[in-house]
């Protein structure tokens, strides 16, 4: 049983509970619901650089993870539940293809991922072998809600999956300096959903409503 | 378990068995009346109603027949033969064969058949939307359970309950805990919908709008009725049971096949705590939302599949 807290286990723990988290989002109806599943995927995603770490972590590394937590744990799902929030309460539209099948195709991209990961060959980094089925599965559910949902903070949701997908790949071959790499487009990502934010906001003033069908009767 | 009584191992299982299962009922009702800041019944209730039952006569329509009457017994029946090919922890099985998963899955569609016949012979238009919903849950359940069993013979590379659930070794299950618990989970969100608990089902409900196993029992009484309370008591039991083995692996050195069977028991009233959790916390599906749990429990049999793969 010893075992199960070594640190290998934890990082398998981890990103088992972040494919979960996908197959959550690709199946949750209600938007605070999937807020709640961003940031559950934030800190999972903050753990994992320091999991996947081989040997006792430093305070840099710690430090940096934990910047990695605080904006995609806290901060981005603080902004997305204010966006949320200013919006008026409406009955969502059913998504061009449902929450079930969503879900199911999830499932179908993990197996896409894993069997993708097996025809790789052997990685330099035996870690990229391990974190790479769930990184490409995170960016097919990505892909997935932006190009099924029909509403506009569903589809950042999409946009933020995405970017978790692909911060996933990059954190085991990440040196402890390309870190700061990361680091600068996670706050350009934290930026962006600020902005979209005020966007949605505005979007939502001029049509009265958040819906991308709405958008695309706009005429010159 | 010393040699010259391991014979009477799973004899002793099944007794266990058959002892404690209208006990989960009570541990869930507690467990609900316990969040809701309640006393609640008392935890033997189903037993002082299951004797109150058993002394009463029952009462039959002119317009039903012998399908009524037989479906309390055939359902007793199919739960008696689940448990006895279902291992008891390591106490082993009284009846095991390869392929028996199979056996037990048919079990319950037998009981099941049989129910919805009974609640069809009665001629009431509300037992038959009952008897129409429960069909239409289990033929979506049926083949999620079977996955579920199946791949666990498959990581086990054995085919028989005996074996692939009372005998995973301790290095397979430290292996693949993942797995495990994600069957584990799948199994649980099976029992809530199988054994119509909420968020599928609400045993305690009697309005029409909502109901589906209850409303199939209605016309049942006497020792009919408690036929039919003592099956669905087993019935939770053996899903119960199912996940406490999957959730732990065999005995070893360090774990005598006593200890395993009192922590096989300890699993077992866990997961009824766990329903009564929460049945507590989730408010009930809409009907329409009902097989979204069965997706639930889907997607998680297909990840372990998957992580077998990994």
């Amino acid at each position: 049983m010893t075992s199960i807290l070594s640190t290998a286990d934890g990082l398998n723990a981890a990103l088992g509970l972040i494919i979960i988290t996908d197959l959550a989002l690709l199946g949750a109806e209600r938007q605070r619901l999937s807020i709640r599943l961003i940031a559950n995927q934030g800190v999972l995603l903050g753990l994992v650089p320091v999991l996947a770490y081989n040997g006792t972590p430093d305070m840099y590394l710690i430090a940096v993870s934990a910047i990695f937590l605080i904006i995609k744990g806290v901060i981005l799902p603080l902004l997305l539940r204010r966006t949320h929030r200013q919006l008026p309460s409406q009955q969502l539209p059913k998504p061009y293809l449902g929450y079930s099948a969503c879900a199911l195709l999830g499932i179908i991209g993990f197996a896409l991922s894993l069997w993708i990961g097996g025809r790789l060959g052997i990685a330099a980094n035996p870690l990229f072998s391990q974190v790479f089925p769930i990184g490409m599965a995170t960016i097919f559910t990505g892909l997935l809600l932006i190009v099924s949902r029909k509403e506009v903070l569903s589809q950042l949701f999409g946009y933020l999956v995405l970017e978790n997908g692909i911060f996933l790949l990059g954190a085991p071959m990440a040196e402890q300096e390309s870190f700061w790499l990361e680091l600068s487009i996670l706050l350009d990502i934290m930026v962006a959903v600020f902005v979209m934010g005020i966007a949605i906001h505005h979007i939502n003033r001029a049509f009265h409503s958040t819906y991308v069908d709405h958008i695309a009767s706009l005429k010159d | 378990m010393t040699a010259p009584l391991a014979p009477l191992a799973p004899l002793v299982g099944c007794v266990l068995s058959l002892l404690f299962a209208p006990l989960l009922p009570g541990i869930i009702n507690r467990v609900k009346a316990w969040v809701g800041g309640r006393q609640g019944r008392p935890l033997l209730q189903l037993y002082y109603d299951l004797f109150k039952l058993l002394k009463k006569s029952a009462v039959y329509s002119r317009h039903s027949g012998w399908m009524f009457r037989l479906a309390p017994v055939a359902g007793l029946a199919a739960a008696l033969m689940a448990l006895a090919v279902l291992p008891f922890g390591a106490l082993g099985s009284l009846v095991s064969f390869p392929g028996d998963f199979i056996f037990l899955a048919g079990l319950f569609a037998l009981a099941r058949f049989t129910l919805i016949l009974a609640a069809l012979d009665t001629g009431s238009a509300f037992e038959g939307m009952g008897a129409a919903r429960e069909a239409m849950f289990s033929a979506l359940g049926e083949p999620i359970f079977l996955f579920c069993l199946m791949i666990l013979g498959y990581r086990s590379g054995m085919y028989s309950l005996a074996l692939m659930l009372g005998d995973i070794k301790p290095v397979v299950w430290t292996a693949d805990w993942p797995f495990f618990l994600m069957l584990a989970f799948a199994f649980f969100l099976i029992l809530l919908l199988e054994n119509c608990r909420i968020p599928a089902d609400d045993p305690n409900t009697h309005l029409e709008l909502t109901m589906i196993h209850e409303v199939m029992i209605l016309d049942h009484s006497g020792p009919d009725l408690a036929l039919l309370e003592y099956a669905s008591a087993l019935k939770l039991w053996i899903f119960s049971l199912i996940i406490a083995g999957v959730l732990l692996p065999g005995p070893g050195e360090s774990l005598p096949v006593a200890g395993h069977a009192a922590l096989t028991l300890l699993i077992v009233f866990t997961v009824a705590a766990l329903v009564g959790l929460v049945e507590s916390v989730i408010a009930r599906f809409r009907m329409e939302r009902v097989p979204q749990i069965l997706s639930l429990a889907g997607s998680f049999v297909c990840l372990a599949a998957l992580s077998l793969w990994s």
